[in-house]
């Protein structure tokens, strides 16, 4: 009965073929070569040298602890809070979910910026607590040290653990819960036997992810971890000064073997995390309208709880756009609005050459370069891994998260070793950053293509060919239209992601060469927190637009697929 | 167009999904191919169009051989299972399609699609997109689009599986009269053997990758060849009897404390014990000793069905079922459950094996 998608004739598999050697090619030129250069760069004479080092022990060992600190409150925080959207139904709940997510969409750089402006010495909490209590000293000292970065990763992290989960709590089937309780079961068991065991896979995927995502973090100890770093920011330290690239490159080499078990684990995490809304297709919870005069005591505290972590997460964002548009801190936005912030920013230039604008110019043409070629070489990707079967398309999907997994800065310095110098000599041009961001973007498009693809009925495809229809007639008429939203979504979200992207960004730039979340950092390198924010809100800006966009279009395209009742 | 295939075999896995099928479908005709779901039925359809390549065997169009060649080329029309209809294009552009796919011009193009919505009754829909359809709109669509680009030979995959029954039996009919008008040889899949029996000149059953029956569907339906197609047709009754006598017109035999007489023609072989199969219908129910051909038994249950009974009735071999066709008597035989009950077997209608 199952034709399926593997059992085409042959001339098939030679196109198919074809398709796969080319976005293998993709990821051997762009991801691999980079990464055997790094390898072949490092020497053992430096590796002995690093690994009798006891300040470098004290950074590896710092890497693992914060990550591991990171991990366990970001998934624990989010439990109670994915239970109570998955349980209670209330006014505005689309609203506190969009506004949860906000900093998951959030480049990094933003969310160690908005820490900086809730926590810093001159910020909210600060200034707040002083006018209130009348105190000389700011009393909050938070930031710069690892009690910073741990809570930024977790202010971070909470809504990636939330959608997964969330998507977790809405594959538990209310009918298995109600069987149970009719069977007997005590409600404790009901959660032990029934309930997590479905919940398990969201919470190791999401654990993983946020940690494999923390141990590789950069922005975050760059901005505000002050003396406290991790590897990829010692690597970065040591590439920056004179005659440390071999020692970069041995440490990043050192990584690298982490790195693939990470890539291992973020394969089998993927499915939970990187695509939830595919699997909440079973019945979810049982939900409830939220009520809060006649609930009970917990339900009040739930809300609670909801309530605070929504504000934990909402308010660094909302502080970027209010101190973007305001002098000073103003806790209720419109009150105290101004454009000045604007005003100074875009009359500043930095060092001799780069202005505001070219940054911006630069941006958008890095971004759209990016989206272009990531969705091209995605559409190529997906169709290899749609229409192969068995091992080796474990192997495709496997290989295609595996940037996601992988040191930044040593696929950085691999670029750069390959295209920036060498042959080509890339290095200042917007075209190699546009590259480097292809690496990492391509993984997130991959995914919302495929799942696109994949979601075709394989009977439009044969319908077709037993109309008449060649191969490249079935793609133009009938595969693209019905991916077309998917492709439209993708080259939004890709476009996002290049806009904020900064460690890439921060490695290429140069003199010249100075993208928009580079500017940020150079502005809140001289201590212009107004501009920055502002340059930070027109960023953000871009890319909550993007993403809601994105969001519609993933909608209408699930729709668009199918005709049944 | 005569199709004739021969010795086809497919594998998937360790799974014979087609398992040495042979046979020819005459030209100009529908045949019906009934058989239990996973019994490879949509296999061979793939097959005939060249959607799925076979491990062993050829397909042959009028003498031509089509084994190797592409779906593309093959003048085949196709209404999938799940109709497959494109969910971004109208009706008008789905019947195109097959016509614009071949490079016909827009001339003949647009002609054909409105003899084409006029051949299956779709005046009016041509502007709706698939979802704005009712199932039965949707399924002639699917029969459309089919036959837009004058395939050869169609090809029906459980065409009526999704719709509500009432709808079935218009649908059939509206099949049946657009194969007549248009003259394609047809294949017919369906596991429903009321639409498999009356849907064609011939009938063919498949099991497991083989055909087990092949010939009128009134021949095959009161003389299924095999037991599997017989139990698939409702010969759900199974006793064995011993044989008391063979005359040279009759055979004698004795089950249940009835005593049976056959025409020694419906008995394939004689040896000390016969096989009986019966349908549920093929037997009555009485309540008294009338004649010695009356098998014994204790009436187990009665079910009401509405239009009729349904009786089980407890002998020395086992359970037996049986119809009775007067639901007004429900009441008075329900005071009769857990008595003796006798069952009337019409021997012309039982096979004998």
């Amino acid at each position: 009965m199952s034709g399926g998608r593997g059992g085409r004739g042959r001339s098939w598999a030679a196109r198919v073929s074809l398709v796969e050697a080319l976005s293998v090619s993709v990821l051997g030129l762009l991801f691999l070569a980079p990464l055997v250069s790094i390898a072949q760069g490092a020497s053992l004479e430096s590796l002995a040298e690093l690994l009798t080092d006891p300040y470098l022990l004290r950074v590896i060992a710092n890497t693992f602890l914060q990550a591991v600190l990171s991990t366990v409150p970001a998934v624990l925080a989010a439990l109670p809070l994915a239970y109570f959207f998955a349980r209670y139904e209330f006014r505005l709940s689309s609203l506190a979910r969009a506004v949860l997510l906000a900093p998951f969409f959030a480049p990094a750089f933003a969310a160690a910026q908005a820490f900086l402006i809730m926590y810093g010495k001159t910020g909210v909490i600060n200034t707040l607590l002083m006018q209130v209590f009348g105190l000389a000293e700011p009393p909050v000292s938070l930031l710069y040290s690892l009690q910073a970065v741990v809570l930024a990763h977790v202010f971070y992290y909470v809504p990636l653990a939330f959608t997964a989960l969330e998507a977790g709590f809405a594959s538990i089937d209310q009918d298995l819960i109600d069987a149970a309780r009719s069977l007997g079961a005590s409600e404790w068991r009901i959660l032990r036997k029934v309930m997590f065991p479905q919940l398990a896979p969201s919470l190791a995927a999401s654990g993983t992810l946020i940690f494999v995502f923390s141990f590789l973090t950069f922005a975050t100890p760059l901005l505000i971890g002050g003396s406290f770093t991790t590897l990829e920011v010692e690597t970065y330290f040591y590439w920056s000064r004179f005659g440390g690239w071999t020692t970069a490159k041995t440490l990043s080499t050192l990584q690298l073997g982490l790195n693939l078990i990470f890539v291992l684990a973020i394969f089998l995490a993927r499915e939970r995390v990187l695509q939830p809304r595919m699997l909440a297709k079973a019945g979810g919870l049982a939900r409830n309208r939220l009520s809060l005069l006649c609930g009970s005591l917990a339900v009040k505290a739930l809300t609670l709880y909801a309530l605070l972590l929504i504000a934990f997460e909402a308010l660094p964002i909302y502080f970027i756009f209010a101190s973007g548009f305001s002098q000073g801190f103003y806790l209720i936005f419109p009150l105290g609005a101004s454009i000045e912030n604007f005003q100074r920013l875009f009359s500043f230039t930095f060092g001799a050459r780069v202005t505001v604008l070219d940054s911006m110019g630069q941006s958008i043409a890095i971004a759209a370069l990016a989206a272009l070629l990531s969705v091209s070489a995605s559409l190529l990707t997906a169709y290899s891994i749609a229409y192969s079967k068995g091992r080796a398309r474990s192997l495709l999907s496997a290989a295609t998260v595996a940037p996601l997994a992988v040191s930044r800065i040593a696929l950085a310095m691999g670029l750069y070793t390959i295209y920036g110098a060498g042959v080509l000599r890339l290095y200042g041009s917007w075209e190699l950053l546009a590259l480097s961001h292809l690496v990492v973007i391509y993984p997130l498009t991959t995914r919302l293509i495929e799942s696109a693809l994949i979601r075709v009925d394989p009977d439009l495809i044969d319908a077709a060919s037993t109309a008449g229809a060649s191969r490249l007639y079935t793609f133009l008429r009938v595969e693209l239209p019905l991916i077309g939203p998917s492709l439209a979504a993708a080259s939004l979200i890709a476009f996002a992601s290049s806009i904020g992207e900064f460690t890439f960004a921060l490695f290429f730039a140069t003199g010249g060469l100075q993208t928009m979340p580079v500017s940020v950092e150079r502005l809140l390198d001289s201590r212009q927190l107004g501009p920055a924010s502002a340059m930070t809100s027109l960023i953000l800006a871009v890319i909550f637009v993007s993403a809601l966009a994105a969001n519609l279009l993933a909608k209408r395209s699930l729709g668009g697929l199918t005709y049944g009742a | 167009m005569e199709l004739r295939v021969e010795g086809l075999v497919k594998r998937y896995g360790a799974t014979k999904a087609l398992d040495g099928v042979t046979f020819t479908a005459e030209s100009g005709r529908i045949l019906a191919i009934l058989g239990p779901s996973g019994s490879g039925k949509t296999t061979l359809l793939k097959v005939v169009a060249g959607l799925v390549a076979p491990d062993a065997g050829r397909v042959y169009f009028d003498d031509r051989d089509v084994t190797g060649l592409p779906p593309q080329k093959r003048k085949v029309g196709y209404v999938f299972q799940s109709l497959a209809l494109f969910p971004h294009m109208r009706v008008k552009d789905n019947i195109a399609f097959p016509l614009e796919a071949r490079g016909r011009s827009h001339g003949e193009t647009e002609a054909t699609v409105r003899k084409v919505v006029d051949l299956t009754s779709l005046q009016g829909l041509e502007d709706r997109y698939p979802r704005e359809l009712s199932g039965g709109q949707q399924q002639r669509v699917a029969l459309a689009r089919a036959i837009a680009a004058e395939a050869e030979l169609l090809l029906l995959d459980e065409p009526l599986a999704s719709l509500d029954t009432p709808l079935r039996a218009s649908l059939l009919a509206e099949i049946k009269r657009v194969q007549e008008e248009t003259g394609m040889t047809t294949l017919y899949v369906t596991h429903d053997q009321g639409e498999a029996l009356s849907v064609g000149r011939r009938l063919m059953v498949i099991f497991d990758g083989k055909i087990e029956a092949l010939g009128e569907p009134f021949q095959v339906y009161v003389q299924p060849p095999t037991s599997r197609v017989a139990s698939f047709l409702g010969f759900t009754n199974r006793l064995k009897a011993r044989v008391l006598k063979e005359g040279p017109d009759h055979v004698e035999a004795e089950a249940c404390q009835g005593f049976l007489t056959f025409p020694r023609g419906t008995v394939r072989t004689v040896g000390k014990e016969l096989q009986i199969l019966f349908r549920p219908d093929g037997a009555e129910l009485t309540l008294k000793r009338e004649t010695p051909g009356q098998l014994e038994g204790v009436l187990r249950s009665l079910v009401f069905e509405g239009r009729r009974l349904r009786a089980r009735v407890m002998t020395d071999q086992g359970e037996v079922e049986v119809t009775v066709a007067r639901p007004e008597s429900y009441p008075e035989l329900l005071g009769l459950v857990g008595k003796k009950a006798y069952v009337l077997l019409r021997v012309e209608e039982a096979l004998v094996v």
